[in-house]
Parts: structure tokens; sequence; C-alpha cells
């Protein structure tokens, strides 16, 4: 009990300090079990090594229950290819450096597949405190971690096998049981969860039996057994399952996450000893600059499948950490003895340092000053030479409908989106001027004629780039689209006319509630219309 | 989970499927050892179970405010100690007329006399009466048996530092540091307690609302760190010779006056599903029935004993105290078996060479027995009350009228609208429907959103069907999801369409409608539709060509 409340009193330090500061939890719960470790104040190792086990079990479990194909949308074509060169590359230059830094042949293999995938916990949650799932780079994003970790479960029989047929068969068994996972979420987790749903403990056990039974069925065909825990995860992914398990998955793996980082961080404190600190953070410092500066070889890579420059560094920025899955490597070369612990404090701590960086290096003002270092194409020759012509920043398909409205009633219009497919219908529009690019950036504002012109609608998500745009626009009368109530606030105290999304939403919904109260009323029980769009 | 669906099928209670689960994978087919229990393995099954025992005592301190304790502190302290001394000594003379020894008589008596917290409080929490006047009686009342407990563990030991003598020789020293020895830790214990409690509840009322407000607008920083608090008391009950149950129900008891202690108890719910099941199974799977066949006759009477005369002695003492029958009966049920404590107890006294391995088995046996039938009699208590009534059983035992306050329940909502999302356009819609006569209850996991909102809140996530259920959304008018989070949003649409409510849900991009129209919700809410119309009438004033 004493090492249980050790260790959560690690990890409440770590997530506090996370929320004071906007760090990840994740590394510094390892840095406060590492504080723990060092002075040996927490219980024998072989205890130790099973909650890490149990803790890696369901952190898996967890990863790949957040890992939908079906949210990954449009995007799955363009995640398939820019994931697997990201991969290939990334394991391929770090497997080099590794050999080049003097590791052995088998111990830069690991490296090379632990540098390679993403973290899904950082991406997913990011995404999600952003509010980005739904753009085009955030889904983008998401198809790439899930296909990475389905490349490092395939890929880890081949590293934990003694021979290459025993590789190989690896591979197959872990194909075969990724097929089983992907059949169990798509028919039979739905059955039989649906048919539980209103029975919580019961819901509970069959989660832990799927996660179980894979974990089992791994051991029995001879491959990591985590490989059987994340793709547990993946049985239980889909909707409704997934909605119906998140509730009482969250908080086992809240706790069971906690407890994982932090066993980890004291396991590495009761080794620190016996690693060369120099030479560590050396190599740690030198892997993480691989992953720091890939983006700037992946970005023009994104660009190639479409997205604008700012989607191309946002979704590389957001990769650009290791994670959960290079713990996962560098632990089973621990366990088979392949790898020192040197190696694994090295992985640890570059995992540490990229996901400290990775939400400054995937913040906007960091995105920003990568794209003035980066002149792409699309910023030479913008020069828009109207007067009293109306601008649309943001064109989406209603947008598109009001645009024709206005050019068929004699407007001139500048249209600017940062979708090429969009770009080409605006330019099938007669009158409109149909500009491919950011409307966030200040260099393209500046080409617009803001100041000149009659009207500027802007429909951009984030309120720092209206605010841009509106220190820009001069007296020329801009609206803007927002949702809250404080973001409108602020944008009218700039001076903008504002249309609340929020408000508009009240609105309509008013004014269905009412018809719908009137029919129910006069007689009680009616069914209200079913699938009525605002 | 294989004894979960046959239970299922059958109607059994969980209890009963992982003590079943448990007898198959231990005294069955043997095929999990009592040794997996020993630290020599690293985590032991009797660790993860302890953390059950403690997360579930943790749950029922954050479900009970400390005025709902007080009110029945008294009753509470007469009925546990009443109880302890009645069973024990009835006990003592009924395996005496059994034949057994005065020793074993003794061991037998003190296994007999207390019942299971663990058993008592998980049933209590699947009924959701936790909170009921009887449910707090009875998580007063193990309390105090918990103490007790205590002290007969003190004299246990003692016996155990005694020079290993002659059975009657063993017996004066029993009788001897039995008493004194009892009656100083009981004592000393009630004082521990009643200082712990001080320090928890001055820290409660002025350290903890500063502590939690810092975790405030994060759920699961809120949850890790009311489980390291919990922890941390787990701790200090044990330093000061305490139980675990204690010191975890204090730590529980400490927050729940913070406004997240539903959200908590929510949360923690899943995590103690999952040790518990440990320990039930691991509970089974322990129990020997070696030598039970030739106790057989003594385990029927000891276990009607339990299953009827402990009930009976806690009948009549909580009749004097004021309680209906109604009351005193379902109270008393609750205490129809013997607990856990009772195997460690009787496995110590056969290490130490006091009883016989038969005495063993037959513990064994009375306590599946016991445990298995006071399950029942728990979730069927309003039957059974009903059936004693009528064959007027209870007559015996004084009535008294009811003030009304002992069935008083929370006014359940109905007719109401359930708004999730407490964002601008959440506020807004609640804002208005409360403005129109509408009944308004919001949900959001921010308490920060609900500030100057003048309707019903929950805090909460409604990934967790007990925030839906607490919001009594199965008998809502209609509900309402502003958020802007995908998963929920067809999640509480599938949830309401499975409850037949009709749900208007929030589209907030182009992407999630189609997947929201599937689900055929009473209205999909889309507040970028409703904003393209706006920006219209506008540029139409704005004087552009429309």
């Amino acid at each position: 009990m004493l090492d249980v409340m050790l260790i959560l009193l690690a990890a409440s330090l770590a997530m506090g300090l996370s929320l004071r500061y906007r760090i990840p939890s994740i590394p510094l719960m390892i840095g406060t079990g590492l504080l723990l470790g060092i002075p040996g104040w927490l219980g024998n190792a072989n205890e130790l090594q099973q909650t890490l086990q149990l803790g890696l079990a369901f952190l898996l479990f967890v990863v790949g229950s957040e890992l939908d194909i079906d949210a990954v949308g449009e995007q799955k074509r363009t995640a398939l290819v820019f994931g697997l060169v990201q991969f290939a590359l990334l394991g391929t230059i770090s497997f080099g450096v590794a050999l080049w830094l003097g590791f052995g042949q088998r111990a830069a293999a690991y490296i090379g597949l632990a540098i390679a995938p993403s973290s899904t916990l950082v991406v997913v949650s990011l995404l999600r405190r952003r509010e980005q799932f739904f753009e085009s780079f955030g889904r983008l994003a998401l198809g790439v971690v899930l296909l990475q970790n389905l490349l490092v479960i395939l890929l880890l029989p081949v590293l934990t096998s003694p021979t290459p047929q025993q590789g190989a068969r690896g591979i197959g068994a872990t194909l075969a049981m990724a097929l089983f996972a992907w059949a169990c979420s798509r028919w039979f987790a739905p059955k039989l969860m649906l048919h539980l749903q209103r029975d919580e403990e019961s819901l509970l056990l069959v989660m832990l039996a799927t996660l179980f039974a894979f974990v089992g069925a791994a051991y029995w065909l001879g491959i990591p057994i985590w490989s059987g825990a994340f793709l547990a995860g993946i049985a239980l992914s889909r909707f409704p399952v997934s909605g119906l398990v998140r509730g009482q998955l969250g908080s086992l793996a809240d706790f069971f996450i906690a407890v994982f980082f932090v066993t980890l961080g004291v396991l590495l404190g009761t080794v620190i000893g016996n690693l060369h600190p120099t030479e560590v953070i050396f190599n740690a410092v030198l892997l993480a600059a691989i992953l720091l500066f890939a983006p700037f070889l992946l970005i023009p890579l994104a660009r190639r499948f479409g997205l604008t420059t700012r989607s191309s560094i946002e979704v590389t920025n957001l990769l650009a950490q290791s994670g959960e899955l290079s713990i996962l490597v560098a632990l089973l070369g621990l366990q088979y003895a392949h790898i020192d612990e040197s190696v694994v404090g090295t992985i640890v701590l570059l995992t540490v340092v990229t996901m400290v960086v990775s939400p400054l290096i995937s913040s906007d003002r960091m995105t920003w000053r990568i794209m003035h270092l980066l002149p792409g194409p699309q910023r030479k020759g913008i020069s828009v030479d109207h007067t009293d012509h109306l601008i649309f920043i943001g064109c989406g398909t209603s947008t598109r409908e009001i645009i024709r409205c206005v050019v068929a009633a004699g407007e001139k219009v500048v249209a600017v989106d940062d979708d090429s497919a969009v770009v080409d219908q605006l330019a099938e529009i007669d009158g409109v001027e149909a500009i491919r690019g950011d409307g966030a950036d200040p260099w393209l504002l500046k080409r617009l004629g803001l100041r000149d012109a009659k009207l500027v609608v802007s429909t951009m998500r984030r309120i720092s780039d209206h605010e841009r745009l509106m220190r820009l626009a001069g007296d020329t009368q801009v609206i803007v689209r927002t949702f809250e109530h404080d973001a409108a606030e602020r944008l009218r105290n700039c001076g903008a006319t504002v249309v609340s999304e929020a408000d508009e939403g009240e609105r309509v919904f008013l004014e269905w509630f009412d018809e719908w109260s009137g029919e129910k009323n006069p007689s009680e029980g009616g069914d209200p219309t079913p699938g009525a769009v605002a | 989970m294989a004894a979960m669906f046959v239970g299922r099928k059958l109607q059994v209670p969980s209890i009963v499927n992982y003590l079943i689960a448990g007898l198959v994978l231990g005294p069955v087919f043997g095929w999990l050892s009592l040794a997996d229990t020993t630290e020599s393995e690293g985590i032991g099954l009797a660790e993860i179970s302890e953390i059950g025992i403690v997360l579930l005592l943790f749950l029922v301190g954050l479900e009970l405010s400390l005025k709902e304790i007080k009110g029945v502190g008294l009753v509470a302290v007469a009925a546990g100690l009443g109880q302890v001394v009645f069973t024990a000594a009835g006990g003592f003379l009924l395996s005496l007329a059994l034949g057994f020894g005065t020793i074993e008589s003794l061991f037998i008596a003190t296994a007999l006399t207390f019942s299971s917290t663990v058993v008592v409080v998980k049933v209590l929490d699947q009924k959701g009466e936790l909170k009921s006047l009887y449910g707090r009686i009875a998580v007063g009342i193990f309390l105090v048996q918990d103490m007790v407990v205590i002290a007969v563990l003190t004299v246990l030991s003692g016996l155990g530092s005694l020079d290993e003598g002659a059975e009657e020789g063993a017996g004066e020293a029993a009788t001897s540091i039995g008493f004194w020895e009892a009656s100083g830790s009981v004592m000393l214990a009630f004082l521990k307690m009643s200082l712990l409690l001080v320090a928890v509840l001055l820290v409660a009322r002025f350290v903890l609302p500063k502590v939690f407000a810092m975790v405030e607008r994060s759920p699961r920083a809120a949850m890790i760190w009311a489980l390291a608090w919990c922890f941390v008391m787990v701790e200090i009950a044990h330093v000061l010779g305490l139980s675990i149950e204690i010191g975890s129900f204090l730590a529980g008891l400490s927050l729940a006056q913070l406004p997240r202690s539903h959200d908590l108890r929510r949360r923690v719910h899943p995590l103690m599903n999952f040790f518990i099941a440990v320990f039930f199974v691991t509970l089974g799977s322990k129990m020997d029935f070696g030598e039970a066949a030739a106790e057989w006759p003594a385990a029927v009477v000891l276990s009607l004993f339990v299953l009827i005369g402990n009930p009976l002695i806690f009948m009549f003492i909580i009749t004097r105290f004021g309680y209906t029958r109604r009351t005193s009966f379902y109270t008393s049920v609750t205490v129809a078996q013997i607990s856990e404590f009772s195997f460690i107890f009787i496995a110590m006294g056969l290490s130490m060479g006091m009883i016989g391995s038969q005495v063993n088995s037959m513990v064994a046996v009375v306590g599946l027995v016991t445990i298995v039938s006071s399950v029942y009699m728990i979730l069927y208590n309003r039957w059974l009350y009903e059936l004693c009534e009528r064959l007027g059983l209870l007559r015996i035992f004084a009535e008294h009228e009811s003030d009304g306050s002992e069935d008083a329940r929370d006014g359940e909502l109905s007719d109401h609208i359930v708004i999730v999302g407490m964002n601008s356009m959440g506020r807004a819609i609640a804002k208005s429907l409360v403005d129109r006569g509408e009944k308004v209850l919001a949900i959001d996991t921010d308490p920060q959103k609900f500030e100057g909102l003048p309707v019903e809140k929950r805090l909460g996530d409604i990934s967790y069907e007990d925030t839906l259920a607490e919001a009594s959304l199965s008998t809502a008018k209609i509900a309402i999801s502003a958020l802007k989070i995908d998963e929920a949003n067809r999640m509480f649409a599938h949830r309401c369409n499975t409850l037949g409510i009709p749900v208007a849900i929030h589209g907030f991009d182009r992407s999630v409608l189609g997947g929201l129209e599937k689900l055929k919700p009473a209205f999909v809410l889309n507040s970028k539709a409703a904003a393209d119309e706006q920006l219209r009438k506008l540029l139409a004033d704005c004087g552009a060509e429309l």
C-alpha cells in the first residue's frame, strides 16, 4: 500500500505541474518516478516489473481503442502513403545514426523502430484539446499514427524472434490477429456490447476479458503479448462500442497510465547508476534532433498530397515525437536482452524530450515561424488590383453558394481558401478571383487589397487568425463567424461584425422546439419528427 | 466472465458469480494456487484484493456526507457493540452444545460475530441503496465492527506470543488476556479513530477545497489526486493501527463535500469493480472444504444461526432506538453473513495449532452459505419483509411510526430537459428554455461553465452511464447535446434512442452530419447552416448585392 501511495503521489505531482505549465503529463510522470527511484524508496524490483507490465498492457489497450479507422475519413489513402514514407524515412535515418553512434546492428534496429512511431496519446490529446479532429490534417495525423502502430506491432516479431523463419511466422500470426481484431470490431463486439449495455459491471468484464483473451492468444501464438493488448483495443475501437467502453476504460486507463509511467521512472531511477549519463544524454539529444528536424523533409511530401503549406507543417510537427510504442520497443529489447539499460535510458529520455517540446513545436506560433522559413511557390505573383470588391476568406460549401449569388448580382469577388479542390471550384465561377492560400498568412492578406475592399467575410476557425485580419483590414468592414460568446466579444471589441454560431444555433433550435412542443402538446405523446435538420 | 454470462442468464448477483468462479479456479480444479497470493510472486492477488477493499470503502465515504453518518452514529455504536456481545455469546454456547472444545468454540464464536463490510457494501451499491437510512446504519455498524476486529487481532497476537502450552492453559490465558486487552484495544481504537476523524474534518474544511480547486477543470487530475489522498489516509490509518477500511472511508468522507464528489465517485467506480472482482474470486478460490462433509450438521446449525439469529439480535437492538420494523428489518438482514476476516481468523488459529482443520472446513461452508444467502436476502429484502409481516413473524418487535424521513428519497426529476455541454450555445439554450418555464438540467465536466445558470446542474462526463442516470435521462421530456465532440454526441444520441427519449444533437461540422443522421435524432442542430443564413442577411444589410 505504501508503494501505491508513493506512485499516486508522484503522479499527482506530475499532473499538477502539467496543468500549471501546460506540459504533457507523461514526461513529468516519468520524471517524478525517477525522483522516487533514485533513493530506492519503492519496494522490490519484481513487484515493480509486474506493475509495469500490467500498466503497459492497459496503456496499449487504451491506445488501440482510440484508433477508429472511420475517424480518418477521406484521408485514408493519404495517411497510408504518407505514413509509410514517414515511417520508413525516420526508421532508416535513426538506424543509420545509431550505427554511426557505435550501437550494434540489433540495438540500432531497436532504436530505428522506437523512433519511427509517434505518440498516439500526445497526438489525440492535442487534437482534442485544440478541437482539430475534423480538420484535414487532424484526420491525416490520426490515420498516420494508426498505421505506425500497426507497423510497429507487425515488425516486433522480426526483432524479437531468434530466426528469420520464426520472425516471418510472427508477422503472419500478428496479421492474423489483426484481421481477427478488425472482424471483432465490425461484427462481434457491437453485438455483444449492445446486448450488455445497461450493465456497467458486465461491460467492464467483457472489456477486460477481451484484453486478456487477446493477450493470451498472443502468448499462445508466440508473439509479444503487448501486441495482443493493442489489438484488443482495436477490437473495441469502433462506434458505438468505443463509446460504451469509454467511461469504464477511461478510469482504468487514467489510473494504469499514471502507474505505468511513474513506475517506468522509478525503474530507471533504480538503474541510473549503471548508465553513462553523458553518453545517454548526447545520444538522446541527437536522436531527438532527427525527430524535430524530420518535418522539414516531410513537409514537401505532405504538400504533394494536396495539403496547404500550413496544414503540412501542422501535421508533420504534430507527429514529431516518440511515445508509448517507443517505450514498448525499448522494454521488449531489454526483456529479450537485445539491448542494455543505456539504450532504454536513451529512448526514454528521447521520448521525454520530444513529448515536452511537442505542444510547443505544434503551436500556431511555431507553424508561422516555419512558414516564413519556407516560402512556397504560391506566394509569388499574387496581387489584387480591385477596389470596392468583396473578399471571402474560407470558402466552404455554403459560403460558395453565397459567392455565386453575389457574383450573379454583379459584385466583384476575391475568394481565398487553403484547399486546392475548393479553389478549383471557385475558379470555375465567372467573376471570382480564386486564390489558394492561408487566410491567416499576413503576407497573403497584404496582397488582397483589404483596405480598398467593400467588405471582408471571414469564416476561419481560429480567433487569432481573425484578430490578425482585423489588424490589417483598417476601416474596411469585416464580418467574421465564430462560435463562443467570449470570442465574439473579443472580435466585436476589435471592430468586427460578428455572426455568432452559438446564437444562431440557439435560434434555430428554439424555432424547432416551439414547433415540436406545439405538435406534442395537443396530443400528449405524439412522436417528434425524426431526422429533422436545421 | 464466463461465470458472469451464465449468472446473468440465471439472474445471479455478481458477487455470487465471482465466488463461484473462484471456487471453480481454486478448490474444484486447482488452477489458482494459494501461492499466487504470496508476496514473493510479485504483486499478489492479496494486494489487488486489498486495493479493491480500499476503493470500495472510499466510494462509501464519497457517497455519504458527515451529516448523514452523524444521524445514525448512536444506533450504529449500540447495535455494532451489542451484536458483537450477543452473537459471540450465542455462537460460543451453540458451538459448545455442538460438541466443540472451549478454544474451538471461542474461535468459531468470533468467526460468526463479524459480518462482511465488502459483501454488504457491494450489494447496497449495486442496489443503489447506500444512501438509504438502513444503508447508512449498516455502514455505521460495519465501521464499529472494524474497530472490534482490531481488538480481536490484538488478543490473537497476545495468544500467539504465549508459550504454546496445554489447550486448557491457553484457554485460561485467552480469558485473562481477552477481557483487559480487548477492552483497552477497543477504547484505544475509538480514541485514535476520533482523533483521526477530527483531523480529517479540519483538513476537509480548510485544506482540501483549496487543494482540489487547483484541479477543478481537470477531471482526470482530480481523480488521481483523490486516489493519492485515499492511499495517504490508508497509510495513516495503518500507522495508527486502524484498519485500511477506516482510512479509506474517512478519505472518501473528507472529499464528499467537494462539488466534484459525484464525478469522482463515477470515475472511481469502474476501478473498484475491477479490483473487487479479484477480491471475491480470490475469496472463493481460498475456501477449503477438505473435511466439511464430516461437520455438515454443525455447519447447517451455525449457518442458520448467522442467517436468522444475527438478524434477530439486530432487530431487537435497532427497534429499541425508535426505528420502524421495516428499517430495522432491512438493516438486520444486511448482517446475515460472516466476514472474510472470519477466514483469516480461523486460518490463524489453525496455523497456531489451536483448532483442527475440520473447524476450518466447517467455517468455509458457513461462509459460502451465509454470503450467498445474504446477498439474495439483501437484494430481495422488500419481498422478504412483506412475507415475514404477512406470516406475523415480526409481531414480537415493537412498531414505531415513521416520521417520513426513513423512506425519503431524492426527488427524481421528470418531464425535464437535459442539456449536455455548457458552451455558449448550450448556455444560451438553457437560459431561453428556463425563460419559457421549462425544467432544465445541465451537464458539463467544467464547474465554471455553470456560473450564473438558473438550472439544475450535474458535474460529470456523459461517457459514464451513471451521469445520465443521475440526470434522470430516462424520464426527461427531451435531451439536447450542444457538445462539439463527435463521438460523445453520437454516443449520447445512441443512449437516448435506447431509452426512447427525443434528442437534438449539435451538428457542428459538415463532416459529422452524415454520422449523426444515421442515428435518427429528432433534430440535428446545424449551427453552421444557421450562421450562413444570418451571414446572407448581414451581407444584404451591408449593401452587397444578393
